[in-house]
């Protein structure tokens, strides 16, 4: 208790004491994460853990002393950016200590419209990144489930998957230079150059690592011209196979559509989304579709419309024309915004991310593998980011009623290990874009295979307290 | 309605992962999450479960909500936060935590029958013929008698250009909004009834309003708690641009427009300020970046909290200055009050005002 008080005392010297809480309702709300898996937490009494402290610094220098001082007491720093939930728990406080609020790091330092970056210090919300940017005629491209939320250093540190990443990239291909706190309290940046020989790249290091590493305080990431044109296409194939090889054939052609989204014959017949457009549109009820939005120069726009419904009706496709794929557009928050109504007794998502070669053979066992667990599952996949080698699939499951009166998280463990199981068999991995949290800490071993000693020596040589966002990602 | 009853609501926006981050007028500048709307309904729930009380923190978080609607705006589940607000605020007060600033407000309308503790007779009759009886009731609202007599005499000025048979309240007491909006809805509903009547007992056919917030209570307090009020209800806006108005003057000046929240998101009311402004002559009007439904809030019902309120104006007002405007033009006394109290390069003008400009 004695060593409480202090590091209260010496906190607060560091921060003004307005700006360090000790609250409950603060630790309490400061303790959890939101969304769906939280929300079955909740109803099934599970209690987060609770942190000792809540900062709020103004200034890199505050992080920098902050840190130093966790250090000599060997107290957890959790760094807080959004806080939403999709990498279950990464921002829940383990074994208690700081939570690190970074929101007040907001400033946007620099909009470099001739090297086309934007400096912008890491608790900026995405959202209003954007808004500046498209005031100058820009725009970061990010826009992933949680946009109206995500922070840049979050988006960063858990290395995110926007909407139009097919051709834009993640959050991390974006990043051309970081300013970092380290865990002992230094304040380092990576080199900031167009590409280097000089080393690895450390940004690399920082990005997606979840906040065990460091804290991300500021980062530079690529901006982009608003485009001259946007063309929206929809197309509806007989089989999600179908799809799957007209949309590895646009990647193969060197077409990078800005969303190009696969959604499986379950998605489209079951998922909120796609009830919704069916129903408004009058669209057929059956098949796989495919949403696409190509954009850039009106001319090279144009073109690659033409390829891309060419390549589509050879795989017997029906040409949709634009309105489903606006409305998707439209819509394309829709579904993370809580629905009312009865809800199913389980509902989770599993993303993953498996090269071409093996694509088509693991979508089918992924779903084999759930529905031999569980055989009332609700299994749909969306396929929504492709990269030149492979792309994801993200899961969404539901369970309407609970199996012979089993508890939720159990039958949600069950799911989870055989899943991974099955993702390790054919090379993909735990996560595409959620990150990893609390939630894969065991598996994450398996995953790497003897790589693991390489994070676990990188972890201990930045970090020999383990003080920096304990029990994610990593066993130390 | 009662806490108890809106758990599902306040569930949805708990457990919401979007969070209204982006836009939450408080939260996106206090950087906490206890002051977002998914942070307070959080602590709700918690107590709603009996896992806490309310403390000194939540009271705060709950007061500390500007009540502008703009989280409602973004909901695509239509959780309605400000019911929540309402309905928390009213049981802090039942179990007798309300703030001191929020008793105090209580105590002075009680004893002068306005928030300002200002005599009711006061400014109440100047911009009138002293008419008991008339076909318009022109009901400015405490914030506009005290503070902003401007407003009203510009009001005056118009109602006179169009000849109408109109008249104000001899003294005319608060509608009961911050009543309703802080926690006291009985107190609210018994001061609305005193007010009700003196309107009735004026014998108008048309109550024709300034202060936004009047306007909502007017029309959703008083219908929601059963006061009978007779009279048709409507805004100045609403009126000014169903009538011809003789302008005689240019007007040339760039101006953008603030919407009221009560006005705006509160009562769906965009287009008759718009259409006003449109009228005046020399006008050019721009829009600011976010307007109508997403228009950003003034911070004027944060009164309480001068540092919040003063960011959020200023956060505002920066805004309106991008636009190129020389004018930030408003229909609230609030937001009036609190663009002028920043001291920009900006005018701040209420609506009527300009509108009076054009008129000899």
């Amino acid at each position: 208790m004695e060593t409480k008080e202090t590091i209260l005392k010496e906190l607060q010297q560091v921060m003004g004491p307005e700006n360090v809480s000790t609250d409950d309702t603060e630790l309490s709300i400061y303790s959890r994460t939101w969304g769906m898996l939280e929300r079955f937490r909740f109803k099934h009494k599970w209690v987060s853990p609770k942190a000792d402290f809540v900062v709020y610094p103004e200034n890199v220098d505050q992080i920098s002393q902050i840190m130093k001082l966790a250090n000599r007491y060997k107290i957890p720093v959790i760094p807080y950016g959004g806080g939403s939930a999709a990498n279950f728990g990464g921002v829940i406080p383990i074994y208690g200590g700081i939570i690190l609020e970074t929101k007040r790091l907001d400033a946007i330092k620099r909009i470099d419209e001739d090297s086309m970056t934007v400096t912008a210090e890491a608790g900026i919300n995405l959202f209003k990144l954007e808004d500046e940017l498209n005031k100058h005629g820009y725009t970061h491209n990010h826009f992933g489930g949680g946009f109206y939320c995500t922070t840049l250093g979050g988006g960063i540190a858990t290395n995110g998957a926007g909407r139009l990443s097919t051709r834009y990239g993640k959050i991390g291909d974006c990043v051309t230079g970081m300013q970092v706190v380290l865990p002992n309290g230094e304040i380092i940046k990576t080199i900031h150059a167009p590409r280097h020989s000089t080393g690895p790249e450390l940004n690399r290091f920082f990005i997606g690592s979840e906040g065990i590493l460091g804290i991300i305080t500021e980062a530079t990431i690529k901006i982009f011209p608003l485009p001259e044109k946007r063309l929206f296409k929809a197309f509806l194939f007989p089989s999600f196979s179908r799809g799957f090889r007209a949309a590895r054939t646009i990647i193969k052609k060197g077409i990078r559509p800005a969303v190009m989204r696969l959604h499986d014959e379950n998605a489209y017949s079951m998922a909120l989304e796609y009830r919704k457009m069916r129903e408004e549109l009058s669209l057929p009820e059956k098949g796989a579709i495919l949403i696409l939005m190509l954009e850039g120069l009106a001319e090279v726009v144009n073109v690659e419309e033409k390829i891309v419904s060419k390549i589509c009706s050879q795989e017997e496709a029906i040409d949709l024309g634009e309105k489903p794929a606006k409305f998707w557009w439209d819509h394309r928050y829709y579904y993370f915004y809580p629905q009312r109504g009865k809800r199913p007794f389980l509902y989770h998502t599993f993303e993953t991310s498996v090269t071409y070669d093996k694509f088509e053979e693991a979508y089918h066992a992924f779903k084999d593998v759930l529905l031999k667990k569980c055989k009332d599952l609700i299994i749909m996949n969306d396929s929504s980011h492709w990269w030149h080698n492979g792309a994801s699939m993200y899961f969404r499951i539901a369970l309407e009623n609970a199996p012979d009166n089993r508890h939720p998280f159990e039958v949600l463990e069950d799911l989870r290990e055989a899943w991974a199981r099955t993702v390790f068999k054919f090379g993909g991995v735990f996560s595409h874009h959620h990150c990893t949290g609390t939630d894969g800490v065991e598996l994450l071993k398996e995953q790497y295979g003897p790589a693991y000693t390489v994070l676990v020596a990188l972890k201990k040589a930045l970090d020999p307290n383990n003080i920096m966002n304990p029990g994610k990602l990593l066993e130390v | 309605m009662n806490l108890k009853n809106l758990k599902e609501e306040i569930e949805l926006c708990a457990f919401c992962p979007l969070l209204c981050e982006h836009i939450c007028t408080v939260g996106t500048q206090t950087k906490s999450m206890v002051d977002f709307p998914t942070g307070k309904c959080i602590a709700l729930l918690d107590i709603l479960n009996k896992e806490r009380m309310f403390d000194e923190r939540t009271v705060e978080a709950i007061y500390k909500c500007a009540g502008c609607y703009l989280c409602e705006s973004w909901c695509s589940t239509n959780v309605k936060v400000s019911d929540i607000i309402e309905a928390a605020r009213a049981e802090i007060v039942e179990q007798g935590k309300a703030p001191p600033y929020v008793m105090e407000l209580k105590k002075r309308i009680d004893a002068w029958g306005n928030p300002y503790s200002e005599s009711l007779a006061k400014n109440a009759v100047i911009y009138t013929n002293k008419k008991k009886h008339a076909d318009i009731l022109y009901f400015a609202g405490c914030a506009i008698k005290y503070f902003q007599p401007e407003i009203a005499e510009a009001t005056a000025k118009l109602l006179k250009q169009i000849d109408a048979d109109f008249t104000m309240l001899e003294n005319e007491m608060c509608c009961g909004s911050p009543l309703f909006r802080n926690g006291f809805p009985k107190d609210g509903k018994k001061l609305a009834e005193r007010t009700a009547r003196a309107i009735n007992e004026s014998r108008c056919d048309t109550v024709v309003v300034s202060c936004p917030g009047c306007y909502k209570a007017f029309v959703e307090d008083y219908n929601k708690h059963g006061v009978d009020l007779r009279p048709e209800v409507i805004h100045v806006t609403e009126y000014f641009t169903s009538k011809k108005l003789s302008f005689s003057r240019d007007v040339p000046m760039a101006v953008t427009y603030q919407d009221p929240c009560a006005l705006g998101r509160g009562l769906g009311l965009y287009e008759p300020p718009r259409d006003l402004l449109k009228q005046i002559p020399g006008i050019k009007f721009v829009e600011m970046r976010w307007t109508k439904e997403k228009a950003h809030c003034c911070g004027g019902t944060l009164g309480v909290f001068p540092r919040l309120s003063t960011q959020i104006a200023k956060s505002r007002l920066a805004e309106a200055q991008e636009t190129g405007a020389e004018a930030l033009i408003t229909a609230c006394p609030m937001c009036k009050r609190m663009f002028q109290l920043l001291r920009g390069k900006l005018k701040v003008l209420d609506i009527l005002e300009l509108a009076a400009q054009a008129i000899k």
